[in-house]
């Protein structure tokens, strides 16, 4: 039986062009306002602008999800670096922050943090984090705010629509053509609720971010201590060593997003989001042959046999897509919670791809451009 | 029923699409409000608490801020107050010498000397709440200190 939701014959070219006219008109609104100054910025934004669109067209057309924004979503995070990266070195001239940096409360806020954030804010109101709560570079406000609406309409999507630093080990999960490790043990998919929780304490008790101080594999590619103690210097090595193995290596060996899946604190904690969400991933029964395709294909290991069995996959899912654009059945697909499952899968998809990926273009499309702009200006 | 619950799922499914350009649109505004009405700050542990006084003195601007207490919740009966010393470079600055009052009662808690060639920072307290020296830290225009202090009675 062919793919309900993945007609091989797409959507017609004319009807994929007309649903996407709302994310043009909306992408320009919101694109065309971080356009980054210089010569180098208009090149930019066309940039961002057409390949944007021209992703979100060819999800419309081919109707598949993944495909497309896996490939989109591992270029915006390596973007992602080196904007991180080079607007590091041109405010403070190099990666690492300085005691000035620290003292005055300038580092930048990452969404991850909040795992560490929940008691002291629940106690006492307190961010136990050396950034701003309003203004500057990467506000705690702001993160605050991107997070509760993004958390409301599209869950633990974060993951996949939102985090800067997913596409990272997304990417490296896909370069293989089939995995040298292909059983994970099941047990090991606690490990992200046995970290947030030991950073959740952790901090609460030293008062200082403790993940991002001793375990953030990020740290490689973003912003690290000054190597001038015996201290930074083992802390460098362990963020050095676990970005090699969960970002890297293991996803290249495993072809599952391995930081994202098994270690990320912030990645248990936003699973709970999905219960409020209005979109998640279920699977028809009565289309559903028990080929588990979507069990060994879920990157996140998210979806077991029990899942399939229940109808839906699990409260870790990252809504990524790949289950409902490998199924060969159309059993796997994005729902509307509350609707009955004989109602039309496609429209269904559209209803969780305009929001995701309108987020994910204004969200990440400011790197986008910025990285873009960069570029150009360091090779001309 | 099943209809109601369906016209629910889909109307928060239509919320959800208008509700992300809406809150991008409105980003500077939800954060004010949110950070207004929320009362959620950063911890003094890194702001280094309240400014107290900011004066001009041997070519150098003296910072001091009021002693803070930090805990998960209430107050630490231990903690420090911060001063900074900010030149136009750290560079222009010798040497410091000076005599504190962090609480502002008009008498001198601490005397901080610091030897930017080491460098190195001395605490002589001069009231029985001040502890010793916390931290000396480096600043892109000048020096701070951290010195631990303990509640007055």
């Amino acid at each position: 039986m062919e793919n309900a939701n993945n007609d091989p014959a797409g959507t017609s070219t004319l009807k994929a062009f007309s649903l996407t006219i709302p994310m043009l008109i909306l992408t320009f609104m919101m694109l065309s306002g971080q356009k980054p100054a210089g010569p180098a910025g208009p090149f930019a934004l066309a940039v961002t602008y057409i390949t944007y669109n021209a992703v979100f067209f060819l999800m419309i057309k081919n109707r598949k999800t993944d495909r497309y924004r896996a490939a989109l979503y591992f270029v915006s995070s390596v973007l992602f670096v080196i904007s991180f990266i080079s607007h590091m070195l041109e405010a403070r001239g190099t990666m690492a922050f300085t005691e000035d940096t620290l003292y005055n409360c300038q580092i930048p806020f990452c969404h991850i943090v909040f795992t560490m954030q929940l008691i002291p804010i629940a106690l006492s109101k307190t961010i136990f984090f050396p950034g701003t709560m309003i203004g500057g570079f990467a506000s705690i406000g702001e993160m605050i705010v991107l997070w509760i609406g993004f958390s409301l309409a599209l869950g633990r999507g974060w993951c996949s629509w939102g985090c800067f630093f997913g596409g990272l080990d997304d990417g490296f999960s896909r370069f293989m053509k089939k995995a040298m490790i292909p059983k994970i043990d099941g047990r090991l998919k606690l490990m992200p609720y046995a970290v947030f929780i030991a950073v959740a304490l952790s901090s609460a008790a030293l008062l200082y971010p403790t993940y991002c101080s001793w375990v953030c594999p990020y740290k490689s590619v973003t912003e690290y201590e000054q190597l001038n103690s015996v201290e930074a210097v083992i802390k460098t090595i362990i963020f050095v060593s676990l970005f090699a193995a969960l970002v890297i290596v293991l996803p290249l060996l495993t072809k599952k997003r391995t930081q994202c899946g098994y270690f990320c604190p912030f990645g248990a904690m936003q699973g709970a989001t999905n219960y409020i969400s209005p979109i998640g991933v279920v699977f028809d029964r009565e289309k559903c042959a028990d080929c588990m395709l979507c069990v060994k294909n879920c990157p996140t290991s998210s979806i077991d046999a029990e899942n399939v069995k229940n109808g839906a996959a699990g409260i870790s899912c990252v809504k990524c897509g790949k289950c409902v654009d490998i199924c060969p059945r159309g059993a796997a697909r994005f729902h509307v919670k509350g609707t009955p499952l004989t109602s039309n899968a496609e429209p269904q998809r559209l209803l969780f791809l305009y929001p995701a990926f309108l987020f994910f273009a204004t969200y990440s499309g400011g790197w986008f451009m910025n990285a873009i702009s960069k570029l150009v200006r360091t090779v001309f | 029923m099943n209809k109601i619950k369906s016209a629910l799922g889909y109307l928060w499914a239509v919320a959800a699409i208008i509700l992300i350009p809406v809150m991008f649109i409105g980003l500077e505004k939800f954060t004010k409000s949110m950070v207004e009405a929320s009362g959620i700050k950063v911890s003094t542990i890194f702001t280094g608490g309240e400014v107290l006084k900011a004066y001009d003195k041997n070519g150098y601007k003296v910072t001091v801020q009021k002693a803070v207490f930090p805990a998960l919740v209430g107050e630490s009966p231990t903690g420090f107050t911060q001063v900074s010393f900010l030149a136009d470079k750290r560079e222009s600055i010798a040497g410091i010498d000076e005599n504190i009052d962090y609480d502002g009662d008009g008498k001198n808690d601490y005397n901080v000397k610091i030897d930017v060639k080491k460098p190195e920072a001395t605490i002589t307290p001069l009231d029985e709440s001040v502890a010793g020296l916390y931290k000396l830290f480096t600043l892109n225009k000048g020096w701070g200190v951290r010195v631990l202090v303990k509640k007055k009675s």
